[in-house]
C-alpha cells in the first residue's frame, strides 16, 4: 500500500491545516506579548484552578451580597431619612457651592488650564477608545516623536479640578495608548490626603465607574470620611506624588480582615474625556 | 479573483470600518459604557455564508488589527476571532438563515461562547480583562449584539459582493 503524496494530504486538509497554523501563530504571539508563562504547565494549572475558584467565589459572593442586602436595606432607609433631614438644613446654607465651582472653573480657563500643572507636560487630544469591551484603551494624538514614552503619567483637568487619567502603556511614533486607572490591569500607589493612610488603587473595569482602594489598615476605618481625597503617594516611582485620583465613596471590608476595601469615585469623568496632559517631567513632588 | 476572495476582501473592509467606528463614535450609542460587537456579526455572516477558510483568515486579520488598536497583548483577539471564524464556518451549508430568529440565536450563542473563551484565554495567559462573564457588561454586550444581528444580516445580504454567485447557488 502506498502513502498518499504530501501535497495531496495538505491540499485536502487545507482548511484544517490553515486553522491550526493561525491558532499556533496567535498563541505564540500572545505568549510573547503577554509576557506569559504559558509554557509552564504548573503555572497553567494554577491559573485554571484560580480562575475556577474566582468563579465560585463570585457566585458565592452574589448570594452572600443578596442576603446581606436585606439588612443593608434597613440601614440605608435610616440613613436616607437622616440625609433628607440634613439636605433640608443644607438648602438653607447661604453660599452656593455649585456657583462657586463654575466660577472657579471659568477663571481657571481664562488663566489657562496648564497653569495648574507643574513641571514639563504635553497637551494631547483623545482620538480613539478601545474597539471592544474587554480592555480599556485611550488613544491620544501624541507619540514618541513628541517626547512621549512608556510609563508616563497622564492627567486631565475637568471642571477646574486636576485628576489622574492613567499612564502611557504604548507609545508609537505619532500616537500613544493610555491605560486608564479604571482598567483592571491598572494599579496606583495611593494615599488618603487627610488621614495619610497608604493603599493601592486598582481598577474594576470601565463599566463599574468606581475604583477600589485596598491594603488600607483597618485602624483607618473610623478616621476616613466620605469624600476624602485619594491621591498618588509616589511609592514605587510609577506615578509622581500628589496627583488626585478620586474621592472616597464607601468604606467596606469585614472587621476580621487585615485591610479595608474602599470604593473611590474617580475625579475624572472618563465618558467626557477629550483633552489630557502627559507629564513628561513632574517637576518633583507636588 | 474568486467569489470567496472578493467576499473576504469586502468583509475585511467592512470590519475595518466597524473597528474604527467602535473606537470613535460607537460610545455615543453605548449602553452603560458597553458597545455591541459589530465585528462579530460581520465575521459570523461571512463564515456561515462562505465557510471555514474565509472565516478563519478574516477572523485572524481583524483580530490582529484589534490587538494593535488596543492595550490587549498581540494575539489575544486574533486567537478568539480565528476560532470563531473557523467554528462558524463549519456551519456553512447546514444553517438556514431566516431574517430574524436564526441570526439572533447564532450571534447571541457565539457571543456567549466568545466571552467564555476570552475568560479562559485571559486566565491561562494571565491577561487582566475588564469584563468577565460574571459582569453585567458582558451580558449587556451579548444582548446588544444579538439584537443588532438581524438588521445587520439583512443589510449585509443586500451587498452584491457578499451574495453567492449563480453557480454557487446552483450547487
Amino acid at each position: 500500500m502506498q502513502a498518499p503524496p504530501v501535497n495531496t494530504f495538505f491540499s485536502r486538509r487545507r482548511t484544517g491545516v490553515s486553522f491550526i497554523a493561525l491558532v499556533a501563530v496567535s498563541v505564540v504571539m500572545l505568549a510573547i506579548s503577554a509576557n506569559s508563562v504559558a509554557v509552564n504547565p504548573v503555572r497553567i494549572g494554577q491559573s485554571v484552578v484560580t480562575g475556577v475558584l474566582s468563579v465560585f467565589r463570585g457566585i458565592g459572593g452574589f448570594f452572600g451580597d443578596t442576603w446581606n442586602s436585606i439588612a443593608e436595606l434597613r440601614r440605608v432607609r435610616q440613613q436616607l431619612e437622616q440625609a433628607q433631614a440634613r439636605l433640608v438644613a443644607l438648602e438653607q446654607f447661604p453660599i452656593d457651592i455649585v456657583e462657586l465651582r463654575i466660577e472657579n472653573a471659568q477663571l481657571r480657563e481664562q488663566l489657562g488650564f496648564a497653569d495648574t500643572l507643574t513641571g514639563e507636560y504635553l497637551a494631547a487630544v483623545v482620538v480613539a477608545r478601545d474597539p471592544g469591551n474587554l480592555f480599556s484603551t485611550i488613544t491620544i494624538n501624541r507619540g514618541q516623536r513628541h517626547g512621549v514614552r512608556d510609563g508616563l503619567a497622564v492627567v486631565a483637568l475637568q471642571d477646574g479640578i486636576q485628576g489622574l487619567v492613567g499612564r502611557v502603556s504604548g507609545a508609537a511614533s505619532g500616537t500613544s495608548q493610555v491605560l486608564p486607572i479604571t482598567a483592571r490591569a491598572s494599579f496606583v500607589a495611593a494615599r488618603l490626603r487627610d488621614t495619610r493612610y497608604d493603599g493601592l488603587v486598582g481598577g474594576v473595569g470601565t463599566t463599574a465607574d468606581m475604583l477600589l482602594l485596598e491594603h488600607v489598615n483597618q485602624a483607618a476605618r473610623d478616621a476616613i470620611s466620605f469624600g476624602e481625597v485619594v491621591s498618588t503617594s509616589g511609592l514605587g516611582g510609577r506615578y509622581p506624588p500628589g496627583l488626585q485620583i478620586g474621592r472616597v465613596r464607601e468604606v467596606g471590608g469585614e472587621a476580621f480582615e487585615n485591610s479595608l476595601q474602599i470604593l473611590v469615585k474617580p475625579i475624572v469623568d472618563f465618558d467626557r474625556l477629550e483633552y489630557v496632559f502627559v507629564l513628561i517631567d513632574s517637576g518633583g513632588a507636588q | 479573483m474568486t467569489s470567496n476572495q472578493r467576499a473576504t476582501l469586502v468583509t475585511l473592509g467592512l470590519m475595518a470600518v466597524a473597528v474604527l467606528l467602535n473606537s470613535t463614535v460607537m460610545r455615543f450609542v453605548a449602553i452603560r459604557d458597553t458597545t455591541p460587537d459589530t465585528v462579530l456579526i460581520l465575521l459570523l455572516f461571512l463564515a456561515v455564508r462562505r465557510g471555514a477558510m474565509p472565516g478563519q483568515v478574516t477572523g485572524f486579520a481583524v483580530g490582529v488589527a484589534e490587538d494593535l488598536a488596543s492595550v490587549a497583548p498581540l494575539g489575544f483577539h486574533a486567537l478568539l476571532r480565528t476560532i470563531v471564524g473557523f467554528g462558524a464556518g463549519l456551519l456553512h451549508g447546514y444553517l438556514f438563515l431566516d431574517p430574524l430568529l436564526m441570526p439572533f440565536l447564532l450571534v447571541t450563542g457565539v457571543a456567549i461562547l466568545k466571552g467564555l473563551m476570552a475568560s479562559l484565554v485571559a486566565t491561562v495567559f494571565g491577561v487582566p480583562i475588564d469584563v468577565g462573564i460574571l459582569d453585567a457588561g458582558f451580558w449587556i454586550e451579548v444582548a446588544y449584539t444579538g439584537v443588532l444581528a438581524p438588521p445587520l444580516f439583512y443589510l449585509l445580504a443586500k451587498i452584491k459582493a457578499l451574495r453567492p454567485s449563480k453557480r454557487e447557488r446552483a450547487r
